[in-house]
């Protein structure tokens, strides 16, 4: 038996692996067009980026003769390619960012890896204690709300998921910013206090840190709850009403089970394969709270990025958020794979 | 029997009996009529010139309206003007009334030109004051300038941004997801994989990407369409999503296959007999994507690459609540944000029963 | 064979929907002895698989109510009013699943998708006769077997999605028949497969039946096959029963109109062979009101005045053979 079983289990890892290696080859060409409209898109303003750069520079360094300027500015065109066809300029613009070469930023005359490295960890941290929040919280309230159907409770919640929803993130970031520091008299803005801010990570710094990020979790998080309920209290009446759950309750099983072993189970495949469809607006979220808050994250410096047509640093960060959502549509291809075994199949 | 009747209905009929019995989708849909009543006439309703700035009335509070003299008796509804000082000791902005003269409300007083709808022009306006006084309904912005008529004329650009962007996306969304539906094979493979590509990109950082693509130096009026273009451009996905599947389903009906039989040209089957059957889902998913172009278009002006001066909208009215101390002692600047709220919630209302109403199954 | 197992008295069923009631099954009354296979025919919409559902105390959770009536269940040692126990009762759930199983129409939407056969039949013998898991896996291997699929050691570890209608529908027998059940219920368990699988399957129910020795509910709107697995029938129409008499003399010799114009619809089973296929005129009108009369009244080609004002009495114009119809009085 032992050894059948062990036959079982091998089958179902081969398919798993044939299934995320055939997730990881269908990547490639998004990943490409992806890039592509990235590079298309940094590459839209109509200015001379090199003449604004090699003024950046001039500015620090004191004003450069005509001789050096022309050095200069043959440097950088060497450097990005920038007298080859566009083609080639994007080739090389995205090997070098896949080798984690990601040119330099003008702005902060910094290797932009070097910036990212710094700031892509705290948006991650915070996408991801988003996402949480969002499950939850959204998720039992979903469960909830369909076993209560049409009952005041479920109605007070569901009207309060639409103004959840209606709620621009960016107002709602401000009100708790007020209502943190002058009602719970909080630190608001930024990631920590003074006193953590070199300090190594430890159970002290993390309570800081969530002290500092909460408002920010609750605003990204608000509008995604609300479209989680939705979600789980529609899939779940859907499976409730499903010829199976009769059956079910015809062998005897406590309603309990019926429930949450089996109703609920297939009920919220369809919430795990939605993180593909949550992370965008977690990463909307993300950047415009972290740019109303003040957080230093990769939001705030996109954005600058953006005005100051630092193009490398821009790029670089869309491509990244971008790398982001697709591990995430990924992760969650995998996840529906493990929970529902039809997946697998298709 | 009651089969029987509603057959004889039409699916129009059909579905208007059924979202009347939606309260909150009646309610949304009364609100969003007359948020647009109201944006329609917003020059009338307007009591100022929404760039006329004023250092005297730099944040000054919603005046008070006085129905009763000072000794008590009910008179014709009245205001005082107010005067600009400084709190000695904290140095904050103070305001108080003038109570030496009164400045009674009155109705349809003469002011700025104005068009309506590029047709009526007059200068007649629903409120007024006499001569001799700053009267701001809702108080003022930190330049001094009247933030109940500029939240009028921004209903304008708020309100008419997701409108003309959700006709662009349903007219790239309806071409674009026809072709993919009725020529099926390799172009809807190709189609639907772009599709599925666009709407894995984070909108947000793409939105301001694009925004921050397009040159300050535009005058506002160009900027706006261009900002009506991004937001459409990323929207269109999942209206031509819902189109093709709607046609991929008709394309095997009967009725289809009869007009081709009979030699039907493409477009004549197309605009006969396959648009029709996929308005209903149409009108449902345009008025459910316009509460995200609200929501875009003001985070957009809100971050100031947006909407441009002299142009203004919601968003951009709230850019001033961004300081939060300014915030904090001067509320009245957050009305627009509850303003979107309202939008919003009523487009959603109104989605939602229309979605019900249209397919009970869903 | 007299030994009675369910008595049913005066059932009624309702249903809400749309702000309207439907009258689903208006007092009916019949008797189900051990051993016996009881058939219920009709058309769709006659109250027939509403009827099983009522047993089991399933009607609840598909949002109708039982409003009046009894269902007596004799069990060895005492009797069971099934119809007023709460649906979500341990004291039913202990007899659902356990002592009266129950198969569906719809063998491929009646099993849960994302677990193994083996779970799903092991789910009932754990919880019903206290098995562990190990226990469970063979109990369900052995099932598996007992309703004749191939390989049982390989099929226990399939989910429902990789195996055929025919043998997902034998998984679901072997649900129902886990705990060795007094009563199967069978609700068109054929009705949603082929031909061929269809025969296989009615074999199958009948060599189970004399193998365990237990009653079934054969719930159909076939005729043919309800003269195939049927003791005894029970004509349905709207509601309420129509004939009730052993399945040879229903075929040979209905007595109810409505039987009869059911048959022609059937020529090959029909009493005169050569009888030319017709149709009942008109449609079931919709059990939205309650029906004074007889049901059948406004299609039946013998009506009399009194039909449509006063419900017919049940008549026994032969031995077993009761027919509600004021032709009989």
């Amino acid at each position: 038996m032992g050894e059948r079983l062990g036959g079982k289990d091998w089958d179902e890892e081969l398919q798993m692996i044939t299934f995320i290696v055939r997730r990881l080859l269908g990547m490639i060409p998004t990943f490409l067009v992806v890039s592509f409209i990235v590079f298309f898109i940094i590459q839209l303003p109509p200015s001379n980026w090199i003449e604004r750069h090699i003024e950046n520079l001039a500015l620090e360094q004191g004003t450069f003769t005509s001789e050096r300027h022309l050095q200069l500015a043959h440097e950088l065109t060497e450097r990005y390619n920038l007298d080859r066809p566009y083609l080639l300029q994007y080739g090389s613009w995205i090997l070098n960012f896949l080798r984690g070469d990601m040119g330099e930023s003008f702005e902060y005359g910094q290797e932009v890896s070097v910036l990212l490295a710094k700031r892509i960890p705290y948006s991650i941290m915070i996408s991801l204690l988003s996402l949480f929040f969002v499950y939850s919280i959204g998720i039992p309230i979903g469960i909830y709300c369909a076993l209560n159907q049409n009952k005041i409770s479920d109605t007070i919640a569901t009207i309060a998921g639409f103004i959840g929803l209606s709620i621009p993130n960016f107002f709602l970031a401000l009100i708790l910013m007020v209502f943190g520091l002058y009602v719970l008299d909080l630190p608001v803005g930024g990631l920590f206090s003074p006193e953590y801010e070199d300090a190594p990570w430890s159970f002290g710094k993390f309570i800081d840190f969530l002290q500092h990020v909460w408002v920010a979790v609750v605003v990204i998080g608000t509008a995604g709850t609300a479209g989680i309920i939705r979600v789980v209290r529609g899939n779940l009446l859907d499976v409730l009403g499903e010829p199976y759950i009769t059956a079910l309750r015809a062998k005897g099983l406590p309603e309990k089970m019926v429930t949450i072993k089996h109703a609920v189970r297939i009920s919220i495949n369809p919430v795990i394969t939605g993180l593909g469809m949550w992370l965008p607006s977690l990463i909307s979220g993300e950047t415009i709270v972290s740019i109303v808050m003040n957080i230093p994250t990769a939001g705030p410096l996109l954005f600058g990025a953006l005005q100051s047509e630092d193009i490398y640093l821009s790029g670089s960060i869309l491509m990244v958020l971008c790398l982001f959502l697709l591990i995430g549509n990924l992760l969650a291809d995998i996840a529906l794979a493990w929970f529902d075994p039809r997946i697998r199949y298709d | 029997m009651t089969e029987n009747q509603e057959q004889g209905r039409t699916i129009g009929q059909l579905i208007w009996r059924r979202f009347r019995k939606n309260k909150l989708g009646v309610v949304g849909g009364l609100v969003v009529a007359l948020l647009f009543f109201i944006t329609v006439i917003a020059p009338f309703l307007a009591t100022m010139d929404i760039v006329e700035q004023s250092a005297r009335h730099i944040l000054a509070p919603p005046q008070k309206i006085y129905f009763q003299s000072e000794e008590g008796e009910w008179r014709r509804p009245y205001v005082y003007n107010l005067i600009k000082h400084r709190d000695p000791d904290t140095l904050r902005l103070m305001y108080t009334e003038d109570r030496s003269q009164q400045f009674p409300i009155r109705f349809f007083v003469k002011g700025l030109e104005y068009r309506i709808l590029w047709l009526i022009s007059g200068r007649t306006h629903l409120l007024g004051v006499d001569e001799g006084c700053r009267w701001n309904l809702l108080g003022t912005d930190p330049l001094g300038r009247d933030l109940y008529s500029r939240i009028l004329m921004g209903s304008q650009v708020s309100l008419s941004v997701p409108l003309v962007g959700v006709s662009l996306s349903i007219l790239i969304g309806t071409v674009i997801g026809v072709i993919s539906g009725y020529l099926g094979g390799r172009v809807d493979h190709y189609i639907q994989r772009t599709i599925e590509i666009m709407m894995s990109f984070p909108t947000l950082p793409l939105w301001l990407a694009l925004a921050a693509a397009i040159p300050i130096t535009l005058p506002s009026a160009y900027r706006y369409l261009l900002i009506v273009v991004i937001l459409s451009l990323i929207d269109w996905g999942g209206l031509a999503r819902v189109v093709r599947g709607k046609v991929l389903q008709y394309r095997g009906e009967d009725y289809v296959l009869a007009a081709r039989m009979s030699g039907c040209g493409l477009f004549r089957i197309i605009f006969k007999h396959l648009v029709p059957g996929t308005l209903s889902h149409l009108i449902v998913c345009a008025t459910l994507s316009v509460p995200g172009m609200i929501l875009a278009e003001s985070a957009l002006s809100f971050l100031g690459i947006g909407i441009t001066p002299p142009l203004t909208s919601w968003g951009m009215l709230l850019k001033d609540a961004h300081k939060l101390e300014v915030l904090v002692y001067h509320h009245w600047i957050m009305i627009p944000g509850f303003l979107i709220i309202v939008a919003v919630l009523s487009f959603n209302f109104l989605g939602d029963g229309l979605r019900d109403a249209a397919d009970p199954y869903s | 064979m007299t030994d009675k197992l369910l008595q049913i008295r005066d059932l009624e069923i309702r249903f809400k929907r749309d702000e309207k009631t439907v009258y689903a099954v208006n007092g009916i009354d019949f008797d189900l002895c051990r051993g016996e296979v009881l058939g219920i025919v009709g058309e769709s919409g006659c109250g027939k698989s509403v009827t099983g559902y009522s047993i089991l105390g399933l009607v609840s959770g598909l949002g109708g109510r039982v409003t009046s009536g009894s269902i007596r269940y004799y069990r060895e040692d005492e009797v069971v009013d099934l119809a007023s126990l709460d649906a979500k009762s341990d004291a039913i759930r202990r007899i659902r699943g356990n002592e009266l199983g129950m198969i569906f129409q719809e063998p491929m939407r009646s099993l849960s998708p994302v677990y193994t056969v083996g779970e799903q039949i092991g789910e009932s013998v754990r919880l019903h006769l206290g098995l562990n898991r190990k226990e469970a896996r063979e109990r369900a291997i052995e099932l598996l077997r007992q309703v004749q699929i191939a390989d049982p050691e390989q099929r226990v570890d399939a989910y429902p999605h990789q195996l055929s209608g025919g043998m997902r529908q034998r998984v679901m027998i072997g649900i129902a028949l886990s705990c060795n059940p007094k009563l199967l219920i069978a609700d068109e368990p054929t009705t949603s497969l082929d031909g061929t699988i269809e025969g296989q399957i009615l074999q199958l129910l009948r060599d189970l039946r004399n193998e365990l020795h237990m009653s079934i509910l054969f719930i159909s709107h076939d005729l043919g096959v309800i003269a195939e697995m049927a003791n005894r029938v029970m004509v349905m129409y709207l509601g309420r029963i129509m004939e009730t008499t052993d399945v040879k003399s229903l075929f040979a010799d209905p007595l109810h109109p409505y039987t009869r114009a059911l048959l022609r619809t059937n020529p090959s089973l029909a009493p005169e062979p050569k009888s030319t296929l017709t149709v009942i005129p008109g449609s079931v009108p919709e059990a939205t009101e309650e029906i004074a009369g007889c049901p059948f009244a406004s299609r039946c080609d013998a009506v009399m005045a009194k039909c449509s004002l006063k419900r017919p009495l049940p008549f026994e114009p032969k031995k077993n053979h009761i027919v509600e119809c004021w032709l009989y009085e």
